[in-house]
């Protein structure tokens, strides 16, 4: 007396239920490989050049921002930089791009001029830059490619 | 024969069900609806709108040369009843630690995350605390600042991200809010010793907590602390979108310093 089609003896079934479940099993296995990568690329980019950047005095924010960037589009991202420190911006996209570039502006929009604008490995661009004023400041990143990207940006300073 | 004839179409329906699941995962994963991007931007994945307590301190570090441990709270902010004050409190104890590495004090870092657990058990989140504490714990031992105020600052964003998952998004805000005025409340104390001041000069600084204030449900904006909090905030904006750049600005230091003053130990002392 069978209860249901798991104690079923025809071997074709049995056959085709190990294989539906090896099947799920690596799917599994590709969507959390899949998922932490997506997760975990931008962050551990910038967490290497944040260990870089500390034998140079800097400390990096624990936080960051993520965003979704349609191929051609521009964002803006407020943040607020202080005259007395200096700052090294930290972008990366999931899709290792090197289509994106940024620039930071003042509160009255004019262009802060930067110390050096790097782009490392096919992944990650850093900004180095002393600001002039204190108060909001609007980094502007702009995607130049065909595909959309999506970034993350922290920063460090010293 | 029979049995088998009527077992198949369980059997079709479950492959079904599991390639849809194959072919469905991978597709939803790979271009993350916009929802859920800008749902990322919140906790650890947060604006950068507002500096941070150590780049603020860094700054004023550099205008004056602060001694820091004459800037620590005389009286302990915990505990309090009610779990808006408590969400307050707690930031501004994140702050009070950060100011104790600024000081290089292990004890002190000590005793402020003690107060920081006793503010987490109220709001049922001291177990997300326990699993860092050996880190922090070590990072103070060893003199490891920079890590130590790495470590405050994640460890406020997986508070921040606990609460929302509770349903207690507000309470996130009161948290960056409580944090920030005691911020703001040392940089003036430090201001008010003959330098220049940072942070608290600055209008647009005072407009984006009240915006943060602003964005809150009716029913948290209507707490008492909080409408006293926006309108202090309303009044140090003014006062300095009014100072003029030759101007003397001494005088508007010291208003600031007291008035966030009273406000942290009126907000402090209540509901206990």
């Amino acid at each position: 007396m069978t209860a249901g089609w798991f104690s079923c003896q025809d071997p074709r079934a049995l056959s085709c239920l190990g294989t539906v479940l090896a099947l799920l099993l690596l799917a599994t296995g590709c969507s959390a490989l899949c998922a932490e990568e997506q997760e975990i690329l931008p962050a551990s980019v910038s967490l290497h050049a944040a260990r870089v950047l500390a034998g140079d005095g800097y400390e990096r924010r624990a936080v960051m921002t993520e965003r979704h960037l349609p191929a051609g589009k521009t964002i803006d991202l407020d943040v607020y930089l202080l005259e007395q420190n200096t700052y090294c911006f930290l972008l990366a996209s999931r899709e290792q791009t090197d289509a994106l570039t940024f620039t930071v502006c003042d509160a009255t929009g004019k262009r802060v001029e930067e110390s050096s604008y790097l782009y490392h490995d096919g992944a990650l661009h850093v900004l180095h830059l002393k600001p002039k004023t204190t108060g909001r400041h609007r980094l502007r990143v702009i995607n130049l490619g065909a595909t959309p990207a999506h970034l993350a940006l922290t920063y460090c300073y010293r | 024969m029979a049995s088998r004839v009527c077992r198949r179409p369980g059997h079709v329906l479950f492959i079904r069900v599991i390639w849809v699941i194959l072919f469905s995962g991978p597709a939803i994963r790979a271009e993350p609806p916009q929802q859920e991007v800008a749902g990322r931007a919140s906790g650890l994945h947060a604006p950068l709108e507002l500096p941070s307590s150590p780049e603020l301190f860094r700054a004023a570090a550099r205008e004056a040369n602060p001694r820091w441990r004459q800037f620590y709270r005389a009286t302990s902010s915990l505990p309090h009843r009610k779990r808006n004050h408590s969400a307050f409190a707690l930031g501004s104890l994140l702050c009070e630690t950060l100011l104790a590495a600024e000081a290089r004090d292990a004890q002190y870092v000590r005793n402020s995350i003690q107060d920081v657990r006793d503010c987490l058990t109220l709001l049922g989140l001291a177990e997300a605390l326990d699993n860092r504490l050996p880190a922090i714990h070590e990072f103070a031992e060893k003199q490891n600042w920079p890590c130590l105020r790495f470590e405050i600052e994640a460890l406020e964003g997986s508070f921040q991200l606990l609460l929302k998952n509770q349903m207690d998004a507000p309470l996130t805000t009161l948290i960056g809010l409580g944090h920030q005025l005691r911020c703001l409340d040392v940089c003036a104390a430090i201001a008010s010793q003959d330098s220049h001041p940072v942070g608290i000069d600055d209008p647009v600084y005072y407009a984006t907590l009240i915006e943060r204030i602003t964005r809150l449900p009716a029913s948290t904006r209507e707490i008492p602390f909080l409408r006293d909090l926006s309108e202090e905030l309303e009044r140090l904006r003014v006062r300095w979108s009014q100072v003029t750049p030759e101007e003397d600005v001494s005088e508007h230091v010291a208003a600031t310093a007291e008035k966030i003053r009273n406000f942290l130990n009126r907000t402090m002392e209540a509901q206990r």
